[in-house]
């Protein structure tokens, strides 16, 4: 049994936009077993804290005593065509800006975050029967306005499956 | 979608989801006052729009349904969950529905 990953990437353009999409389940997958979403902004940043310039966003994570907002991108939907019916939804967030509150070591990066404050990301575990041919999915863009003031933003869903082989 | 067209796709639906026959059908009109936001509970139902009405915004958690609308790039006729229906103008405005109600399994 092998696992693979199907990476569909949806292209956000305009404020408030809903994308619906579909994924093809390939013939051989006995289970959907995973469903992680990200995002990438083409290398800019698409939200900024409001009292801070473009590019501080970074710099404020890491201020040990200061609560940030965690700046949410939108939310996705994913349907599967049987049994399962919706078995994720989850809102979409660049980072964890909070991860280093209360961590009074002094270090402005943490290397080691990704093991010791969870910024791994790790895909979200599902149980999605293979048999479903296709799953349906929808995003809703939260930015809104602040969209078009960019080129806009991609959306990456990562489905991980389980293979009969 | 006709309503010929739902009553064809609603029983291949419920095959597929695993209801097989256990379901009810229920046809609703549903009639909005100039401005009128309505709320539905359909958790564990389904409504199946047989209309394609124009200044009506059906919004759920699988879609949305709005002529007027430049930011969907797909229509939703199936609708579940939570379902917010506004009508958008300033005049009475209708709505037609199948409603889809999911019987409870019997257990011995």
């Amino acid at each position: 049994m092998k696992k693979e990953a199907i990476i569909t990437t949806l292209s956000i353009t305009r404020a408030y936009e809903i994308k619906h999409f579909q994924v093809r389940i390939p013939g051989d997958a006995s289970s959907i077993c995973g469903v992680a979403v990200t995002v990438s902004s083409k290398g800019k940043t698409v939200l900024t804290i409001p009292d801070l310039p473009k590019g501080e966003v970074s710099k404020a994570a890491y201020n040990p005593s200061r609560y940030n907002r965690n700046l949410l991108f939108g939310d996705v939907l994913l349907f599967s065509c049987e049994e399962g019916n919706c078995f994720y939804t989850g809102e979409l967030h660049e980072e964890d800006n909070n991860v280093m509150m209360g961590d009074f070591t002094g270090s402005t990066e943490d290397m080691f975050g990704q093991w010791s404050h969870g910024q791994r990301h790790e895909a979200d575990e599902v149980i999605v029967d293979g048999d479903t041919t296709v799953v349906m999915g929808i995003y809703r863009d939260k930015v809104g306005k602040a969209v078009s003031k960019t080129d806009g933003y991609n959306v990456r869903v990562i489905i991980w499956i389980k293979t009969k082989n | 979608m006709t309503i010929d067209l739902a009553l064809e796709y609603i029983p291949r639906r419920m095959e597929e989801l695993g209801f097989g026959n256990r379901y009810t059908l229920r046809f609703r009109h549903l009639v909005l006052q100039a401005t009128e936001e309505l709320i539905l509970d359909a958790q564990n139902q389904f409504f199946i729009l047989v209309d394609q009405p124009s200044g009506i915004t059906v919004d759920s958690s699988s879609g949305v349904f709005d002529l007027s609308s430049s930011s969907v790039n797909e229509m939703q006729y199936e609708h579940q969950g939570l379902i917010n229906i506004k009508n958008m103008t300033e005049k009475i405005t209708h709505i037609r529905f199948i409603q889809v109600i999911i019987k409870h399994k019997k257990t011995k």
